[in-house]
């Protein structure tokens, strides 16, 4: 019984050393690469390699925070503990402060942004007409929202792909012209959701399409510069990050694909900035009208009606917990 | 556990339990609910969330066993010799 009970404490101990490993170490290190990646457009190995810079730091202010918060007040309380088990207890606490303090902050956040959307949805009650007009601010940002066309497509084949959920039949406009299809429930907000969902979706395909051409450029800037981009290392790869930031010095075809990529980006993501915003706050009358619509059911008051007396009753609990405050006694 | 689990032999079989356990959940994590919770995400974040849901799952199953293990004993010493707080209950 005693092998036991050393193998539960022996298996304790290794699970919540992988675990704080994974929380503390592996999971910031990847979350620094996939975003250095994202936003540098780099390889994986190299991203990795850049992350360890930023994980560092982390794991400075992590010490740095330990101390701050130090779950244990002294070294008295490990004195029976080995060697290797105090660390992770230091790191245990750390963790545990930080994972206490975000959830207070978040539980504060959300007491003062629930009461606050109660309020504005109670004093502004969303009407038809603001309905209409969110919809057709989406339609026309649909409409208004740009086209790109990768170089290898033929221009005047058609797409072949459904512009409408609702009415769900290609369009077979040219790629080069708008894609205008008319349907009868482009009205409905519904459908609107769903369209522009799509548009979104093709806008990210077109995109990748973009990273595959700009791909294609820096292979054939590659094979033109020679041997320094084909020998592997990491020098070498680092080297390659600075190469790539001299972008006057390369080629022509290599600066005018970065340009034009740049420039397909931006647009990209303008509309679809815009688009996010349209379709929230779109989403947001849809959900008021759907709420509004299910309070006037019968088990929307009998819901109205329960939070309204739990809310009586919190009220009469908090207000007699504070009158049976236990008093201080007088000290004889 | 087993209470003819003794000797090392018995420790070697709880350790292999448990890992086996770990790879289960490591399992059931990557391939039942990463694919429900993590939707259009690639491999590495799904391979990050099995871990973390399956070594999630294997502490609190240790501390279960372990709480478990607890009450088993204190069950037994309170039926042995029941404290003057509990004698009404054993009358």
């Amino acid at each position: 019984m005693a092998c036991v009970c050393v193998a539960r404490g022996s298996l304790w101990r290794l699970h919540l050393a992988l675990h704080l490993f994974l929380l503390v170490i592996l999971l910031p290190l990847v979350q620094f690469a996939l975003l250095l990646r994202r936003k540098l457009h780099l390889s994986q190995e190299l991203a990795l390699g850049l992350a360890l810079a930023p994980l560092a730091a982390w794991l400075q202010l992590f010490y740095m925070m330990g101390d701050i918060f130090p779950l244990v007040a002294s070294e008295a309380e490990l004195a029976g503990e080995s060697l290797l088990y105090r660390p992770m207890l230091r790191t245990l606490g750390t963790a545990g402060v930080i994972g206490v303090s975000v959830m207070a902050v978040l539980s504060g956040w959300s007491s003062v942004v629930s009461p606050t959307s109660s309020i504005s949805r109670l004093l502004a009650p969303v009407a038809e007409s603001d309905l209409r007009a969110a919809e057709r601010s989406v339609l026309y940002s649909l409409q208004a929202a740009p086209r790109y066309t990768p170089r290898n497509t033929p221009r005047n084949t058609p797409c072949n792909t459904p512009c409408n959920t609702s009415c769900n039949t290609p369009c077979n406009t040219p790629r080069s012209a708008p894609c205008s299809a008319p349907c009868s429930a482009r009205s409905d907000a519904c459908s609107c959701l769903l369209r522009a969902l799509q548009i979104m979706l093709r806008q990210r395909h077109t995109l990748a399409l973009v990273r595959q051409q700009q791909r294609a450029a820096m292979e054939a800037d590659t094979t033109a510069h020679g041997a320094l981009d084909r020998t592997p290392g990491m020098a070498v790869r680092l080297g390659r990050l600075v190469w790539a930031l001299l972008l006057p010095l390369r080629s022509a075809s290599y600066r005018s694909a970065r340009e034009g990529v740049g420039a397909v980006q931006r647009e990209l993501a303008a509309t679809r900035k815009l688009l996010h915003h349209q379709l929230w706050a779109l989403s947001e009358m849809c959900d008021e009208r759907e709420r509004a619509a299910y309070a006037t059911t019968l088990l929307g008051r009998w819901n109205n009606l329960l939070g309204l007396f739990f809310a009586g009753y919190g009220t009469y609990k908090v207000i007699f917990a504070l009158g049976s405050e236990p008093q201080p006694q007088p000290q004889p | 556990m087993a209470d003819d689990a003794v000797g090392p032999s018995g420790m070697v079989r709880s350790v292999f339990t448990a890992l086996a356990f770990d790879a289960f959940l490591y399992c059931c994590g990557r391939f039942v609910v990463a694919p429900y919770v993590l939707r259009g995400c690639s491999s590495v974040p799904r391979r990050l969330f099995a871990a973390s849901f399956s070594l999630s799952l294997a502490l609190l199953t240790l501390v279960l066993v372990e709480v478990l293990g607890m009450l088993t004993a204190s069950a037994r010493l309170l039926c042995a010799a029941p404290s003057p707080w509990h004698a009404p209950l054993y009358a």
